[in-house]
């Protein structure tokens, strides 16, 4: 009993050890991030630099923020009848409200899509909350599979819209990064402390904006507020001005942080 | 919940939505359905004409710019875009199928000629023999990303169907380039032969103009790669998860390519050399059938259990009778100079360019029957239909 006695106390101590370095740690925290607020408020870099070399590196693609079809290709399982020639799914997600009569159909075995056969789908049925899909296939199928992969090409509408990938995920925020060329003298002359000579004098600067997104098509996705048309956000790189941008951001951070102490 | 504001700034993207979509679908679609045309790629009269598969009418063509030459043609999977590498231009052309509108011009290597989409439709790779190149093209940005050198007259790009690979053949080269399609580059070099010892006695003929590999054909499974080398008379097999070369099978004189038919049972090369076809079982991966067929052979069709193949300088069609392995025959389709064609996606129409009267020929596999279809465009060089399994070039 004493030994248990003992262990209940040490266990006790443990727990207000802990309580106590948590909540030293939490203000230590409140600081750290008060410091970096303040910093972050003076001097934090606006946009990132990148080099026509440097672009070259990272095969940096911009694209014109434009009016785009969107195209969501709903993709399921499906089995095929013995004539090899009618293909039959049932979908019981919500993409179920896309599917339309004489919608177009791609379809392969899911071990290979080297061959890829056209169908359209020539029947609807609603069964319960789902919906049995049967599209028929251009051809006879000659794979012996069980199972094909079904993908029907639904049109979803023209939408002001950007490549899906230009949009990297920040927690519930989704950012951009902007094309600011227009800005680049006015943006080189203000970072030029900052940057190594071979940026200074190319254009080629890029800023981090917050957007709000709605539909998600297949290869784009379309922007409901940030984004003007013909504005050009960067697509292929993104991660890499990303990295860059945040790693700057927080060495200036950093710096400032030492110059104000 | 909402400010009045954000209201209203809704409604209007709204309004904006809905008036941009009915003013394009009203002004400006030609094309609603991508799979409804035949794609025809007109080498003299410098344009892309679209007809309708069931009427045969021409709805529409795309002129591309004076003296650009187009060799090939293909559409993107999603049908959004038609691409084609002007050879004369040294350039790359999108063209936008719904409104039938050159949408950009993209400046490429010298003289573009074959070219590939990846699965996904993302990348546009247009090969550039006569600058030993490849251009990779975003097809999101339409925009060249890379550059990928080191080939030696790259002809056809093959991807393997997870897209994770592209294989190149080299006509001027007796080997097939490996690229990442990750990065965009080329990893290795598989050699598909050496070139003979007679090499060094008679160097004109095979150094000096090399009939190397032209194409790189793939199994429906993905998993086995064919590439007929013109000099060497042979077919070699690659595997494509180790990329090594694991058989090579002897055929006729200076096979061209090997077509691989719709069932995934046979591969067929044209052997212009000594005017003959070798079928090839893949699953024995031998020659069960060496036939006689006619000169200057510029493709195999495969359609209704036939295979038919294009002796360009004659006019014929040679047919061939795929479960029996036998000669079915020739069409003759007029004194006219054929070039190549495309198999509908039913497996039951063969859509032929007939380059000197400038029309396409539709033949109806089952039947034989042939309809002309003419004034489709100056010197028709090529044919594609969406998802064909028989979409090629010279």
């Amino acid at each position: 009993m004493a030994f248990i006695d003992l262990s209940a106390m040490r266990s006790a101590t443990v727990l207000k050890l802990s309580l106590a370095l948590l909540l030293l740690l939490d203000m230590s925290l409140a600081q750290g991030h008060g410091v970096r607020d303040r910093t972050r408020a003076e001097g934090l870099k606006r946009d990132t630099a990148v080099s026509a070399s440097q672009a070259v590196e990272l095969t940096l693609t911009l694209v014109e923020v434009e009016q785009q079809v969107l195209q969501t290709w709903v993709r399921t399982a499906a089995t095929i009848d013995e004539a090899g020639r009618v293909l039959s799914a049932t979908l019981c997600s919500d993409e179920q409200e896309l599917l339309k009569l004489g919608q177009r159909v791609r379809a392969f075995p899911p071990d290979s899509k080297s061959s890829i056969y056209q169908a359209r789908i020539s029947a609807l049925h609603a069964e319960d909350d789902c919906l049995h899909v049967e599209a028929k296939l251009a051809g006879k199928a000659y794979e012996r599979s069980p199972l094909y992969v079904m993908e029907v090409i639904t049109q979803r509408g023209r939408f002001l819209a950007v490549p899906s990938e230009a949009i990297i995920e920040e927690g519930e925020r989704q950012i951009v990064y902007v094309d600011m060329s227009g800005e680049a003298d006015a943006a080189s002359a203000e970072s030029a402390d900052d940057v190594t000579d071979d940026t200074v004098d190319e254009k080629g600067h890029y800023r981090p904006r917050q957007i709000q997104r709605g539909l998600q098509g297949e290869l784009y996705t379309q922007i409901l507020q940030g984004l003007k048309p013909g504005e050009k956000v960067v697509t292929l790189g993104s991660f890499f001005i990303d990295a860059d941008y945040k790693l700057k951001s927080s060495e200036q951070a950093t710096s400032n942080a030492h110059h104000h102490h | 919940m909402f400010s009045h504001k954000f209201i209203v700034r809704q409604l209007l993207a709204v309004c904006i939505g809905l008036l941009a979509t009915v003013g394009l679908s009203a002004q400006e679609i030609k094309i609603a359905d991508p799979a409804s045309v035949v794609v025809i790629v007109n080498r003299d009269s410098n344009d892309i004409s679209f007809m309708d598969i069931k009427s045969h009418k021409i709805i529409g063509s795309v002129f591309l710019g004076n003296n650009v030459n187009p060799h090939m043609a293909m559409m993107s999977s999603d049908g959004r875009w038609v691409v084609t590498g002007g050879t004369r231009a040294n350039k790359a052309y999108i063209i936008d199928v719904a409104t039938l509108t050159l949408k950009k011009e993209i400046a490429v290597g010298f003289a573009p000629e074959h070219l590939a989409f990846s699965p996904d439709g993302r990348y546009y790779y247009q090969g550039n023999p006569d600058d030993d190149s490849v251009s990779v093209i975003d097809m999101v940005s339409l925009t060249v990303i890379k550059t990928i050198r080191g080939f030696a007259e790259p002809l056809n790009i093959t991807f393997t169907p997870d897209g994770s690979k592209a294989y190149v053949a080299n006509y001027g080269s007796h080997w097939v380039g490996v690229v990442d399609v990750s990065r965009h580059e080329l990893l290795k070099k598989i050699h598909v032969g050496s070139a003979p010892a007679i090499a060094s006695i008679d160097p004109e003929r095979y150094l000096g103009g090399i009939k190397g590999v032209s194409n790189v054909s793939i199994s429906n499974d993905g998993r086995y790669l064919y590439a007929a080398d013109g000099d060497l008379g042979i077919v070699t097999v690659i595997d494509s998860r180790e990329d090594k070369v694991i058989k090579k099978i002897p055929v006729g004189a200076d096979p061209w390519r090997a077509f691989m038919s719709h069932d995934g049972r046979y591969a067929v090369t044209a052997n212009n050399g000594d005017e003959t076809i070798s079928i090839i079982d893949l699953q024995s991966a031998e020659v069960v059938a060496t036939l006689e067929s006619g000169p200057e052979m510029m493709g195999i069709n495969f359609a209704a259990d036939k295979a038919f193949v294009i002796s360009s300088t004659t006019g014929f069609l040679y047919v061939y009778d795929m479960k029996g392995l036998k000669s079915a025959g020739r069409i003759k389709i007029g004194e006219v100079q054929i070039e190549t064609s495309t198999t509908d996606t039913a497996d039951e129409k063969l859509y032929l360019a007939s380059s000197t009267d400038n029309s396409v020929y539709v033949i109806d596999a089952k039947t034989e029957k042939v309809e002309r279809v003419a004034n489709v465009g100056l010197y028709p060089w090529g044919t594609h239909i969406l998802d064909s399994k028989d979409n090629y070039c010279h």
